[in-house]
Protein backbone atom coordinates (compact mmCIF):
# COMPACT_ATOMS: atom_id res chain seq x y z
CA UNK A 1 0.00 0.00 0.00
CA UNK A 2 1.51 3.38 -0.97
CA UNK A 3 1.32 6.61 1.02
CA UNK A 4 -1.60 7.97 -0.99
CA UNK A 5 -3.74 4.89 -0.30
CA UNK A 6 -2.80 5.13 3.36
CA UNK A 7 -3.78 8.74 3.46
CA UNK A 8 -7.10 8.07 1.78
CA UNK A 9 -7.80 5.66 4.61
CA UNK A 10 -6.85 8.29 7.22
CA UNK A 11 -9.13 10.76 5.50
CA UNK A 12 -11.94 8.21 5.42
CA UNK A 13 -11.49 7.38 9.11
CA UNK A 14 -11.57 11.07 10.05
CA UNK A 15 -14.77 11.65 8.13
CA UNK A 16 -16.46 8.59 9.63
CA UNK A 17 -15.35 8.76 13.23
CA UNK A 18 -14.26 12.30 14.05
CA UNK A 19 -17.52 14.09 14.70
CA UNK A 20 -19.52 15.24 17.73
CA UNK A 21 -21.63 12.57 19.39
CA UNK A 22 -24.56 14.73 20.44
CA UNK A 23 -26.13 17.17 18.06
CA UNK A 24 -28.48 19.87 19.28
CA UNK A 25 -31.61 20.39 17.17
CA UNK A 26 -31.73 23.40 14.85
CA UNK A 27 -34.87 24.83 16.44
CA UNK A 28 -33.58 24.43 19.98
CA UNK A 29 -30.29 26.10 18.99
CA UNK A 30 -32.06 29.02 17.29
CA UNK A 31 -34.49 29.56 20.22
CA UNK A 32 -31.60 29.87 22.63
CA UNK A 33 -29.56 32.06 20.29
CA UNK A 34 -32.52 34.27 19.47
CA UNK A 35 -32.97 35.09 23.16
CA UNK A 36 -29.31 36.03 23.41
CA UNK A 37 -29.52 38.23 20.30
CA UNK A 38 -32.61 39.97 21.64
CA UNK A 39 -30.86 40.69 24.89
CA UNK A 40 -27.84 42.22 23.17
CA UNK A 41 -29.50 45.49 22.19
CA UNK A 42 -32.77 46.22 23.91
CA UNK A 43 -35.45 47.56 21.60
CA UNK A 44 -36.51 50.33 24.04
CA UNK A 45 -33.20 52.10 23.51
CA UNK A 46 -32.91 51.87 19.70
CA UNK A 47 -32.99 55.13 17.78
CA UNK A 48 -35.80 55.62 15.28
CA UNK A 49 -33.21 56.32 12.61
CA UNK A 50 -32.66 53.42 10.24
CA UNK A 51 -29.77 54.81 8.22
CA UNK A 52 -26.90 57.21 8.68
CA UNK A 53 -26.01 60.41 6.79
CA UNK A 54 -24.33 58.38 4.06
CA UNK A 55 -27.63 56.52 3.68
CA UNK A 56 -26.17 53.17 4.65
CA UNK A 57 -28.32 51.03 6.90
CA UNK A 58 -27.46 51.16 10.59
CA UNK A 59 -26.83 47.92 12.45
CA UNK A 60 -28.87 47.16 15.54
CA UNK A 61 -25.74 47.77 17.60
CA UNK A 62 -25.24 51.20 16.01
CA UNK A 63 -28.94 52.07 16.52
CA UNK A 64 -28.60 51.08 20.18
CA UNK A 65 -25.63 53.35 20.89
CA UNK A 66 -27.09 56.24 18.90
CA UNK A 67 -30.33 55.77 20.87
CA UNK A 68 -28.47 55.94 24.17
CA UNK A 69 -26.59 59.03 23.03
CA UNK A 70 -29.79 60.76 21.92
CA UNK A 71 -31.28 60.03 25.35
CA UNK A 72 -28.20 61.38 27.05
CA UNK A 73 -28.30 64.55 24.95
CA UNK A 74 -32.04 65.02 25.57
CA UNK A 75 -32.79 64.63 21.89
CA UNK A 76 -35.73 62.24 22.29
CA UNK A 77 -39.40 63.06 22.65
CA UNK A 78 -40.79 63.07 26.19
CA UNK A 79 -42.77 59.83 25.82
CA UNK A 80 -39.75 57.95 24.54
CA UNK A 81 -37.60 59.61 27.19
CA UNK A 82 -39.89 58.23 29.88
CA UNK A 83 -39.91 54.76 28.32
CA UNK A 84 -36.10 54.72 28.23
CA UNK A 85 -35.84 56.00 31.82
CA UNK A 86 -38.22 53.24 32.97
CA UNK A 87 -36.18 50.67 31.07
CA UNK A 88 -32.89 51.93 32.51
CA UNK A 89 -34.29 51.65 36.01
CA UNK A 90 -35.14 48.00 35.39
CA UNK A 91 -32.28 46.85 33.15
CA UNK A 92 -28.87 46.51 34.74
CA UNK A 93 -27.09 45.83 31.44
CA UNK A 94 -28.42 48.94 29.70
CA UNK A 95 -27.73 51.03 32.81
CA UNK A 96 -24.13 49.85 32.68
CA UNK A 97 -23.92 50.86 29.02
CA UNK A 98 -25.53 54.21 29.80
CA UNK A 99 -23.02 54.90 32.58
CA UNK A 100 -20.14 53.89 30.34
CA UNK A 101 -21.31 56.35 27.70
CA UNK A 102 -21.81 59.05 30.32
CA UNK A 103 -18.27 58.54 31.65
CA UNK A 104 -16.89 58.67 28.13
CA UNK A 105 -18.73 61.93 27.53
CA UNK A 106 -17.43 63.44 30.75
CA UNK A 107 -13.88 62.67 29.68
CA UNK A 108 -14.48 64.16 26.24
CA UNK A 109 -15.89 67.36 27.76
CA UNK A 110 -12.59 68.11 29.44
CA UNK A 111 -9.62 69.31 27.50
CA UNK A 112 -6.20 68.20 28.55
CA UNK A 113 -3.01 70.13 28.44
CA UNK A 114 0.23 68.23 28.96
CA UNK A 115 3.35 70.10 29.94
CA UNK A 116 6.92 69.07 29.17
CA UNK A 117 7.39 68.26 32.85
CA UNK A 118 4.72 65.55 32.47
CA UNK A 119 2.10 67.51 34.42
CA UNK A 120 -1.46 67.41 33.05
CA UNK A 121 -3.85 70.33 33.39
CA UNK A 122 -7.59 69.72 33.17
CA UNK A 123 -9.55 72.68 31.88
CA UNK B 1 -43.38 31.33 -8.32
CA UNK B 2 -41.55 33.21 -5.56
CA UNK B 3 -38.90 31.50 -3.44
CA UNK B 4 -39.38 30.74 0.24
CA UNK B 5 -36.61 32.01 2.51
CA UNK B 6 -35.07 28.53 2.84
CA UNK B 7 -34.48 28.43 -0.90
CA UNK B 8 -32.22 31.48 -0.93
CA UNK B 9 -28.48 30.95 -1.09
CA UNK B 10 -26.03 32.32 1.46
CA UNK B 11 -25.29 35.56 -0.34
CA UNK B 12 -28.99 36.41 -0.71
CA UNK B 13 -29.54 35.65 2.96
CA UNK B 14 -26.55 37.79 3.94
CA UNK B 15 -27.97 40.75 1.98
CA UNK B 16 -31.35 40.25 3.70
CA UNK B 17 -29.59 40.12 7.10
CA UNK B 18 -27.76 43.33 6.28
CA UNK B 19 -31.15 44.91 5.61
CA UNK B 20 -32.24 43.83 9.09
CA UNK B 21 -34.21 40.62 8.39
CA UNK B 22 -34.23 38.39 11.45
CA UNK B 23 -35.91 35.65 9.43
CA UNK B 24 -32.89 35.57 7.12
CA UNK B 25 -30.61 35.42 10.16
CA UNK B 26 -32.60 32.46 11.48
CA UNK B 27 -32.25 30.74 8.15
CA UNK B 28 -28.50 31.32 7.99
CA UNK B 29 -28.09 30.02 11.55
CA UNK B 30 -30.14 26.89 10.91
CA UNK B 31 -28.27 26.23 7.69
CA UNK B 32 -24.81 26.46 9.24
CA UNK B 33 -25.31 25.54 12.90
CA UNK B 34 -24.31 21.89 12.53
CA UNK B 35 -21.21 22.58 10.48
CA UNK B 36 -20.08 25.28 12.94
CA UNK B 37 -20.61 22.96 15.92
CA UNK B 38 -18.78 20.14 14.11
CA UNK B 39 -15.91 22.40 13.19
CA UNK B 40 -15.54 23.59 16.78
CA UNK B 41 -15.59 20.00 18.01
CA UNK B 42 -13.00 19.02 15.41
CA UNK B 43 -10.75 21.92 16.42
CA UNK B 44 -11.18 21.30 20.15
CA UNK B 45 -12.30 17.73 20.81
CA UNK B 46 -11.63 18.04 24.54
CA UNK B 47 -13.85 21.05 25.18
CA UNK B 48 -17.28 20.27 26.53
CA UNK B 49 -18.92 23.59 25.69
CA UNK B 50 -18.85 23.57 21.90
CA UNK B 51 -22.58 24.30 21.77
CA UNK B 52 -22.12 27.52 23.77
CA UNK B 53 -19.18 28.45 21.59
CA UNK B 54 -21.29 27.90 18.47
CA UNK B 55 -23.74 30.42 19.88
CA UNK B 56 -20.88 32.84 20.41
CA UNK B 57 -19.89 32.33 16.76
CA UNK B 58 -23.35 33.36 15.58
CA UNK B 59 -23.42 36.35 17.94
CA UNK B 60 -20.19 37.48 16.25
CA UNK B 61 -21.85 36.85 12.87
CA UNK B 62 -24.85 38.95 13.91
CA UNK B 63 -22.69 41.79 15.12
CA UNK B 64 -20.38 41.75 12.13
CA UNK B 65 -22.55 40.83 9.17
CA UNK B 66 -22.98 44.47 8.16
CA UNK B 67 -19.26 44.75 7.62
CA UNK B 68 -19.13 41.79 5.22
CA UNK B 69 -18.57 43.55 1.92
CA UNK B 70 -18.77 40.54 -0.38
CA UNK B 71 -21.74 38.35 0.64
CA UNK B 72 -20.42 35.58 -1.61
CA UNK B 73 -17.54 35.05 0.78
CA UNK B 74 -19.87 34.30 3.70
CA UNK B 75 -18.71 30.70 4.13
CA UNK B 76 -15.03 31.52 4.39
CA UNK B 77 -15.83 34.53 6.61
CA UNK B 78 -17.79 32.20 8.90
CA UNK B 79 -14.88 29.73 9.03
CA UNK B 80 -12.61 32.63 9.88
CA UNK B 81 -14.87 33.60 12.79
CA UNK B 82 -14.82 30.00 14.09
CA UNK B 83 -11.04 29.75 13.83
CA UNK B 84 -10.54 33.17 15.48
CA UNK B 85 -12.89 32.21 18.30
CA UNK B 86 -10.98 28.94 18.75
CA UNK B 87 -7.68 30.82 19.07
CA UNK B 88 -9.26 33.44 21.40
CA UNK B 89 -10.49 30.63 23.62
CA UNK B 90 -7.11 28.88 23.54
CA UNK B 91 -5.52 32.06 24.83
CA UNK B 92 -8.23 32.55 27.45
CA UNK B 93 -8.31 29.02 28.87
CA UNK B 94 -5.61 27.88 31.26
CA UNK B 95 -3.17 25.51 29.68
CA UNK B 96 -2.80 22.11 31.31
CA UNK B 97 0.87 22.50 32.02
CA UNK B 98 3.31 20.92 32.58
CA UNK B 99 1.96 17.92 30.60
CA UNK B 100 3.27 17.75 27.07
CA UNK B 101 1.85 15.75 24.23
CA UNK B 102 4.11 12.96 23.13
CA UNK B 103 3.30 14.06 19.60
CA UNK B 104 4.15 17.71 20.14
CA UNK B 105 6.79 18.77 17.63
CA UNK B 106 10.34 18.74 18.89
CA UNK B 107 11.93 22.08 18.16
CA UNK B 108 15.29 22.03 16.46
CA UNK B 109 17.61 24.99 15.93
CA UNK B 110 15.91 25.60 12.60
CA UNK B 111 12.32 25.48 13.93
CA UNK B 112 9.94 22.52 13.97
CA UNK B 113 11.35 19.11 13.10
CA UNK B 114 9.78 15.78 12.27
CA UNK B 115 11.33 14.04 15.26
CA UNK B 116 8.84 12.37 17.57
CA UNK B 117 9.16 11.12 21.12
CA UNK B 118 9.24 7.33 21.20
CA UNK B 119 7.35 6.08 24.24
CA UNK B 120 6.26 2.42 24.46
CA UNK B 121 2.50 1.90 24.61
CA UNK B 122 1.64 -0.44 27.51
CA UNK B 123 -2.03 -0.76 26.48
CA UNK B 124 -3.49 -3.59 24.45
CA UNK B 125 -2.31 -4.11 20.89
CA UNK B 126 -4.68 -2.70 18.29
CA UNK B 127 -5.50 -6.16 16.95
CA UNK B 128 -6.69 -7.15 20.41
CA UNK B 129 -9.26 -4.42 20.55
CA UNK B 130 -12.58 -4.25 18.82
CA UNK B 131 -11.85 -2.00 15.85
CA UNK B 132 -15.13 -0.19 15.52
CA UNK B 133 -15.59 0.70 19.18
CA UNK B 134 -12.03 1.85 19.57
CA UNK B 135 -11.61 3.89 16.42
CA UNK B 136 -13.53 6.96 17.46
CA UNK B 137 -11.61 7.05 20.73
CA UNK B 138 -8.27 6.55 19.02
CA UNK B 139 -8.96 9.18 16.37
CA UNK B 140 -10.19 11.70 18.93
CA UNK B 141 -7.05 11.10 20.98
CA UNK B 142 -4.80 11.33 17.94
CA UNK B 143 -6.41 14.59 16.88
CA UNK B 144 -6.33 16.11 20.34
CA UNK B 145 -2.62 15.30 20.56
CA UNK B 146 -1.82 17.13 17.34
CA UNK B 147 -0.48 20.65 17.90
CA UNK B 148 -3.39 23.11 17.45
CA UNK B 149 -1.98 24.67 14.30
CA UNK B 150 -1.61 21.27 12.61
CA UNK B 151 -5.08 20.22 13.77
CA UNK B 152 -6.68 23.42 12.48
CA UNK B 153 -5.07 23.00 9.08
CA UNK B 154 -5.97 19.33 8.64
CA UNK B 155 -9.55 19.86 9.86
CA UNK B 156 -10.14 22.73 7.44
CA UNK B 157 -8.66 20.71 4.58
CA UNK B 158 -10.00 17.22 5.19
CA UNK B 159 -13.27 17.77 6.99
CA UNK B 160 -14.36 21.19 5.79
CA UNK B 161 -13.01 20.69 2.26
CA UNK B 162 -11.33 24.10 2.02
CA UNK B 163 -8.64 24.77 -0.56
CA UNK B 164 -5.11 25.59 0.58
CA UNK B 165 -5.71 29.23 -0.38
CA UNK B 166 -8.93 29.40 1.66
CA UNK B 167 -7.16 27.86 4.66
CA UNK B 168 -4.33 30.38 4.38
CA UNK B 169 -6.92 33.16 4.37
CA UNK B 170 -8.89 31.66 7.27
CA UNK B 171 -5.93 31.23 9.57
CA UNK B 172 -3.97 34.21 8.31
CA UNK B 173 -0.74 32.57 7.25
CA UNK B 174 1.33 31.83 4.15
CA UNK B 175 0.30 29.17 1.64
CA UNK B 176 3.61 27.31 2.17
CA UNK B 177 3.01 27.17 5.91
CA UNK B 178 -0.45 25.70 5.35
CA UNK B 179 0.93 23.02 3.04
CA UNK B 180 3.68 22.15 5.47
CA UNK B 181 1.28 21.93 8.44
CA UNK B 182 -1.10 19.69 6.51
CA UNK B 183 1.71 17.41 5.37
CA UNK B 184 3.02 17.08 8.90
CA UNK B 185 -0.42 16.45 10.35
CA UNK B 186 -1.05 13.79 7.70
CA UNK B 187 2.24 12.10 8.48
CA UNK B 188 1.53 12.14 12.19
CA UNK B 189 -1.96 10.71 11.76
CA UNK B 190 -0.78 8.05 9.32
CA UNK B 191 1.77 6.96 11.86
CA UNK B 192 -0.68 6.82 14.78
CA UNK B 193 -3.47 5.20 12.82
CA UNK B 194 -1.25 2.88 10.84
CA UNK B 195 -2.21 -0.33 12.75
CA UNK B 196 -5.88 0.37 12.13
CA UNK B 197 -5.34 1.19 8.49
CA UNK B 198 -3.45 -2.07 8.00
CA UNK B 199 -6.26 -3.94 9.69
CA UNK B 200 -8.88 -2.31 7.43
CA UNK B 201 -6.74 -3.16 4.43
CA UNK B 202 -6.42 -6.80 5.53
CA UNK B 203 -10.17 -6.99 6.02
CA UNK B 204 -10.76 -5.60 2.53
CA UNK B 205 -8.33 -8.15 1.04
CA UNK B 206 -10.07 -11.03 2.87
CA UNK B 207 -13.47 -9.81 1.64
CA UNK B 208 -12.18 -9.56 -1.91
CA UNK B 209 -10.75 -13.07 -1.80
CA UNK B 210 -14.07 -14.40 -0.59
Amino acid sequence: MDDNDKYEDVSDLLKKFYKPKNEISNNEFWDELSKKLDSLFHKEILTDKLSNEQESILTEEERYWIGLEEYLNNQVQSLKHKAITDHLLKCKECRKNYNALLDKKKVLNYSFKTYSTGAILLT
Amino acid sequence: MSKTITQYDDSELVIACQAGSKEAMECLVKKHQRSVTSLLYQLAPDWSDTSDLSQEVFIRVYRGIHSLRNPKTFRSWLNQIVVNLFYDELRRRPRRLPTISIDAPIESDHGESDLVREIPDPSMKPDEISLASELDHVIKKAMSQLPEQFRTAIVLRELQGLSYEEIAESIGCELGTVKSRIARARGRLQEILSPYIDKRQEKRTVNLNG
